[in-house]
């Protein structure tokens, strides 16, 4: 195979999966529309794009597959076949068998496959041979209340999954996120990141540009021209900083449809709710991100929400369960949430679990909230009988090492009958955030706004010295601890001359606040995280670097790790100070 | 004086020579990405004095080191040509400031002395090798172990 046919065939591949996608969100939304024709014609231009594209690469399997699939999506379209769960989910199987098989093709061009078991089901509803027995003739009235007496379980069945959702996910199929009217193209990663490094070249030259037409006298052209350049450059550097940043909406469309699969499997009612769609975050993160949820989502359905209809009814909450997925920025981390408003997890169950693991000593006293973490524990599963859907115990150990990986976090919080909330924390390494550059002994600074409370002018009189509290400063009725970050930073002022007055940076936690003394604000601006190199890592209130708009590196601080530890042990020694 | 004929044979390795005061260093020219002029840094606080700071390499941040001042070498005064050699030692990338960029060198095996008893600036265990013709003297660094990762720990230490 020549390297031109080669080509050819991975700009097929890259692009099919994206038709896939667009056609799993059609998919669902025909569950919910079965009559809206749009949505139908949709699939039927994706089927037909499909299959084109694949027999012209030389991949006939797949052009054969999709060939019998645009058969049955026609018959659709022209109303001989009604649109039930059934066939939605054979289309969704469909899908997925052309995703598997596009992934292996990815990996060895010349893969064949065995479609037997999809072709005959497809074959099956083609022929009317299938159980729900939904096939009619044409006859274009309200499905809904014309629905004889055999397929009003069908029609049940069907609004099993009521999908709700802050924001129109999936999207409406007037505004489809169908790309394939190259609204979008594709982009290997390297070139967006070698764009990004020579667009922080760029920036450092406009900034020396800038800095030299202050001081000369230049015609008022060339410098009318060096500002625009500025402008665009700055421009530019937002948006190629952009690139890598992805929503979640893919990912949330992804769990959309575990939580439709997964409900069909366990028979539960769900609402799913999904918030925050339009959240941020890096591309690599990202890709890592999906297996965890989606382990979480399967488990807030199986174990998490009751049994039964009844059981929920007789804990008096709607029979319907409900599962929300929301991400929000918090701090420095992006929060992803997890939640349903089942059962709960009994801490009691947990802690006999562990202690029968010897993962716990009986007689040892720990919080309740630190008990449910044991869930995370390898080999841990409180479910008495293996499901198909989740729980050889190999589940949730698995999501804590994967997020952790991202260097994130994972953490559970439930109330037994009310349900469970498992909270993943993602740092924004890579992601922009929008800091503080201050300065400290003529040098700059960074502090993310979201540890900001507040900003106070103080003067070197308002410091006060407590024993064994340290320095301290008024704000307002309270008495805050106060420190100073050039002489804890070990920074020596070039200009000897102390500044009268001083900036403090108020720094407020659930338990404790604190001043962070430093010399300047200068400005508020987004940054893009950028990791500190192996060689420094580990050094303690550094939570990264930045490039400042002048091109200069800079140190991105958290003062929570810098100062929380001691504010916190100051603080637990003289609880009882008088503010 | 070790010039043997042998050296045609040789497999040969490409070297970058610079100078540290007024004494030549030469590392293998595969673990050298770049060299620029010295760029702007920001210091990192409490860090050892060599440690110069991090820098901005096209968007990504590097910690420079003044190779100088790590091997307590006297360095040339007033020297406009300073520059900067990015290098690469396993997954860290490094910046080290030297006093000049001379030449490219091409040597083989044989062109290397035995490290003799000689008088340099430099600690002995980081020198891999002596090569000397007439009255041109240059000396192979071990980089790696020049910059030794325990320097990396230290710092860490002690901001800690």
């Amino acid at each position: 195979m020549d390297d031109f046919e080669k080509e050819l065939k991975m700009d097929f591949l890259s692009e099919a999966s994206d038709l896939l996608e667009s056609a799993e969100i059609f998919f669902m939304e025909l569950e919910k529309n079965p009559e809206n024709m749009e949505t139908l014609n949709e699939i039927f231009r994706l089927a037909h794009n499909l299959k084109g594209t694949s027999r012209a690469v030389g991949f006939g399997e797949v052009a054969e597959l999709t060939h019998i699939a645009e058969n049955l999506i026609l018959r659709l379209k022209e109303g001989k076949i009604i649109v039930g769960p059934t066939v939605v989910s054979t289309l969704l199987e469909f899908s997925d068998t052309v995703n598997k098989m596009i992934a292996s093709l990815k990996e060895d061009l010349d893969t064949h496959f065995d479609t037997k078991n999809i072709v005959e089901k497809i074959q099956n509803i083609l022929s009317g041979n299938f159980e729900e027995k939904a096939i009619k003739q044409v006859e274009k009235e309200p499905v809904e209340e014309k629905a004889p007496e055999e397929e009003r379980e069908v029609f049940q069945e069907e609004s099993i999954l009521n999908f709700k959702s802050s924001k129109p996910t999936p999207p409406s199929p007037k505004k489809p996120v169908a790309n394939t009217e190259n609204e979008s193209i594709r982009v290997p990663l390297q070139k967006i990141e070698a764009l990004n490094d020579i667009v922080g070249e760029l920036v450092i030259l406009q900034t020396v540009l800038g800095q030299h037409s202050s001081k000369k006298n230049l015609d008022s052209l060339a410098s009318k021209s060096i500002s625009q350049l500025g402008k665009l450059s700055k421009e530019i550097q937002e948006i190629s900083l952009s690139f890598r940043m992805v929503s979640l909406k893919s990912t949330y469309q992804k769990m959309a449809r575990i939580v439709r699969d997964t409900s069909k499997i366990m028979n539960k009612n769900i609402n799913l709710i999904l918030e925050g769609e339009n959240n941020e975050i890096d591309k690599n993160v990202l890709s890592h991100l999906a297996d965890p949820l989606v382990h979480l989502v399967r488990n807030a359905i199986d174990h998490g929400l009751e049994a039964s209809p009844e059981d929920r009814i007789s804990a008096r909450k709607s029979e319907i369960g409900q599962i929300t997925i929301r991400s929000y920025h918090e701090g420095t981390h992006l929060v992803i949430e997890v939640e349903d408003d089942g059962r709960g997890i009994d801490h009691n169950i947990i802690r006999q679990k562990a202690i029968e693991k010897g993962l716990l000593s009986p007689s040892k006293e720990i919080s309740q909230d630190e008990i449910i973490q044991y869930i995370f524990h390898p080999g841990f599963s409180t479910k008495a009988q293996v499901t198909e859907v989740s729980g050889r115990g190999v589940g949730m150990d698995v999501v804590r090492k994967n997020i952790e990986n991202l260097s994130g976090m994972v953490k559970v919080s439930t109330q037994i009958g009310k349900g469970s909330i498992f909270k993943i924390s993602l740092p924004l390494t890579l992601a922009i955030i929008e800091g503080i550059v201050f300065q400290c002994a003529e040098k700059k600074f960074i502090v993310p706004l979201s540890q900001v409370d507040e900003f106070m002018a103080i003067r070197k009189s308002d410091k006060r010295y407590i024993t064994s509290y340290g320095n301290c400063i008024q704000l307002r009725e309270e008495t805050i601890p106060t420190f100073d970050l050039a002489a804890n930073l070990g920074l020596k002022k070039e200009n000897k001359v102390q500044e009268d007055v001083q900036i403090a940076i108020i720094l407020r936690s659930k338990d404790f606040a604190f001043a962070v003394v430093v010399d300047n604000i200068e400005n508020q601006q987004q940054v893009v995280v950028k990791k500190i190199g192996e060689e420094i890592t580990n050094k303690k209130g550094y939570m990264g670097t930045t490039i400042l708009g002048d091109g200069r590196a800079a140190f991105i601080m958290d003062f929570y790790e810098l100062y929380g530890d001691i504010v916190k042990k100051n603080q637990s020694q003289n609880f009882k100070m008088a503010s | 004086m070790n010039n043997h004929n042998a050296s045609n044979q040789d497999i040969t390795e490409r070297f970058l020579e610079f100078s540290l005061g007024n004494e030549n260093y030469a590392i293998p020219l595969l673990t050298v990405k770049e060299v620029i002029p010295v760029p702007e840094t920001t210091e990192i606080p409490n860090s050892p004095k060599y440690f110069i700071g991090i820098m901005n390499l096209r968007g990504q941040i590097i910690s420079v080191i003044d190779l100088r001042k790590k091997l307590k070498v006297q360095s040339q005064k007033n020297n406009p040509e300073e520059a900067v050699v990015i290098i690469n030692i396993g997954t860290i990338g490094l910046g080290v400031i030297v006093d000049s960029i001379n030449r490219v060198l091409t040597l083989g095996r044989s062109d290397f002395s035995e490290i003799p008893e000689i008088e340099t600036q430099v600690n002995a265990k980081y020198i891999k090798g002596i090569y000397h013709k007439e009255s041109h003297l240059t000396v192979l660094l071990d980089i790696a172990k020049s910059l030794d990762l325990s320097d990396f720990e230290i710092v860490e230490k002690q901001v800690a």
